[in-house]
């Protein structure tokens, strides 16, 4: 790596720069452990686990009946599965988020009250957003289903192994609901 | 030692991340991920990225879910550009302009997705040297990506080390279990004979850890491309072999990656045409 920098250093002065600055921008994000794109953080899997036979999952039901996600894609799945799980997190913390947290704490002294609430508006998600959301992903299984969908609810649920390897769901909690009335 | 590419080479390897890249589109399409067929998406989440930061603050985001032909037209335009790229490898600007439109598409479908997921926003990386006409640029840079994928790879072994998951017992028990069981609760779903063997291997605590470690021991060989570049082509058969594996056990195939192995070909095998491979491997 180093004799690669030194090659580099000989060819070009500005290439060897931005090498510098990308390995520069890579270590600070390592180490404060934010990820600002283009310097990723690989720590994926990395965190301790320890097997309790139980996982906290979301549930959408869609009319009536809870919507099987493994028979979509991967990608397509997620679309579904993930701002669920992100919505469930939002209204369990207020939509308070690390987002808006920083917003507050860095941009509050030097912006008028009017930018700063612009500034959350493309930023942030609020508790208006609530019904939005719950409408869209009505919409968005409607596209990937080709079903219409009448009723929509949210919320989560553990997924229990059983001793005899088959798993089972318990404990659902009711988060929100949408109704074409 | 920098190699430095021909036209003949850089016009190859044009064609074949911008191919590439128009078949992870087309995946996209197939998938309902474009832009446009996002339905204009409510949540967003930036999390502490600035680059996401910059991207909504333009209040494009915004734009694309307010009118479904602007959106339309920016997932168009973005799928032909990666086409044109191909027809036309010697035109720098078309790299330039797929570079942004990509950066913009990752970046936003990320937020939407509620994820920042990396199987698609690192090629962004992959992209940058044929931002440059001089082939003296667009050689060093790519000689740098070499270092930069290596560094993914290493890096993820480091974190698993740092972290203390690789050697924790039950880690793989628990990314097996947390893998199956949304597919274990559907009624009546049934693994397959290679998912079955798969979810078999939870049970054995012993043999899962050993399956871990050599994941890890996988991705930490990366780390040898920082001192030689002898052993490139293994490189290309442990990172494709480790992706099959981490496919079956935890549903993570980062295939569209894949094709950042390129930088590990000798460059060499790039400028020549197959048929001379074929005769040098006959020799």
């Amino acid at each position: 790596m180093n004799f690669f920098l030194r090659d580099v250093w000989k060819q070009s002065k500005i290439v060897f720069a931005f090498f510098v600055a990308f390995i520069l921008g890579t270590i600070w994000c390592t180490f404060s452990k934010i990820e600002i794109t283009p310097f990723f953080l690989w720590a994926h899997y990395s965190d301790k686990q320890t097997p309790t036979g139980k996982f906290e999952r979301i549930y959408i039901k869609v009319n009536g009946e809870i919507l099987d996600l493994p028979k979509f894609s991967r990608a397509t799945r997620e679309m579904i599965q993930l701002p669920t799980e992100y919505f469930v997190q939002l209204e369990r913390t207020d939509y308070n988020t690390n987002t808006r947290q920083l917003i507050q704490k860095k941009f509050a002294s030097m912006m008028s009250q009017k930018s700063l609430q612009k500034m959350e508006g493309h930023l942030c998600n609020s508790k208006e957003d609530k019904n939005a959301y719950l409408y869209w992903m009505a919409k968005y299984i409607e596209r990937v289903t080709g079903k219409r969908v009448l009723t929509l609810e949210v919320g989560t649920c553990e997924l229990l192994f059983k001793p005899d390897g088959t798993v089972a769901r318990e404990n659902f909690i009711f988060v929100a609901k949408f109704s074409r009335a | 030692m920098i190699h430095f590419f021909n036209d003949i080479a850089r016009t190859r390897l044009t064609r074949w991340v911008f191919g590439w890249l128009f078949l992870v589109l087309l995946y996209q399409w197939s998938a309902n991920l474009m832009i446009s067929q996002l339905e204009s998406p409510v949540l967003l989440r930036v999390d502490l990225d600035l680059t996401y930061w910059l991207v909504h603050l333009t209040g494009i985001g915004e734009f694309f879910r307010s009118s479904y032909f602007a959106a339309f037209s920016f997932d168009f335009f973005l799928t032909v550009l990666c086409l044109v790229a191909v027809l036309f490898p010697k035109r720098t600007i078309v790299p330039i302009l797929t570079g942004l439109f990509f950066l913009i598409y990752c970046v936003l479908l990320n937020s939407y997705q509620c994820w920042h997921y990396h199987n698609l926003i690192t090629l962004i990386l992959l992209i940058v040297p044929f931002c440059f006409r001089s082939l003296k640029t667009f050689s060093i840079l790519f000689a740098g990506l070499r270092y930069a994928v290596a560094y993914i790879y290493a890096s993820a072994a480091i974190w698993k080390l740092v972290r203390g998951s690789v050697f924790n017992e039950g880690q793989m028990k628990w990314l097996i279990q947390h893998n199956y069981v949304d597919r274990l609760a559907v009624e009546g779903y049934e693994l397959n004979f290679l998912e079955n063997m798969m979810f078999q291997l939870s049970n054995y605590s012993t043999l899962s850890s050993i399956a871990l470690i050599i994941g890890v021991a996988m991705e930490a060989s990366f780390l040898i491309a920082f001192f030689t570049r002898k052993f490139d082509r293994h490189l290309i058969i442990i990172g494709v072999v480790f992706h099959l594996i981490t496919a079956v056990l935890v549903d993570v195939s980062f295939l569209q990656l894949w094709i950042l192995f390129l930088v590990f070909l000798p460059p060499d095998r790039i400028t020549s045409s197959p048929t001379t491979w074929f005769q040098r491997q006959k020799a």
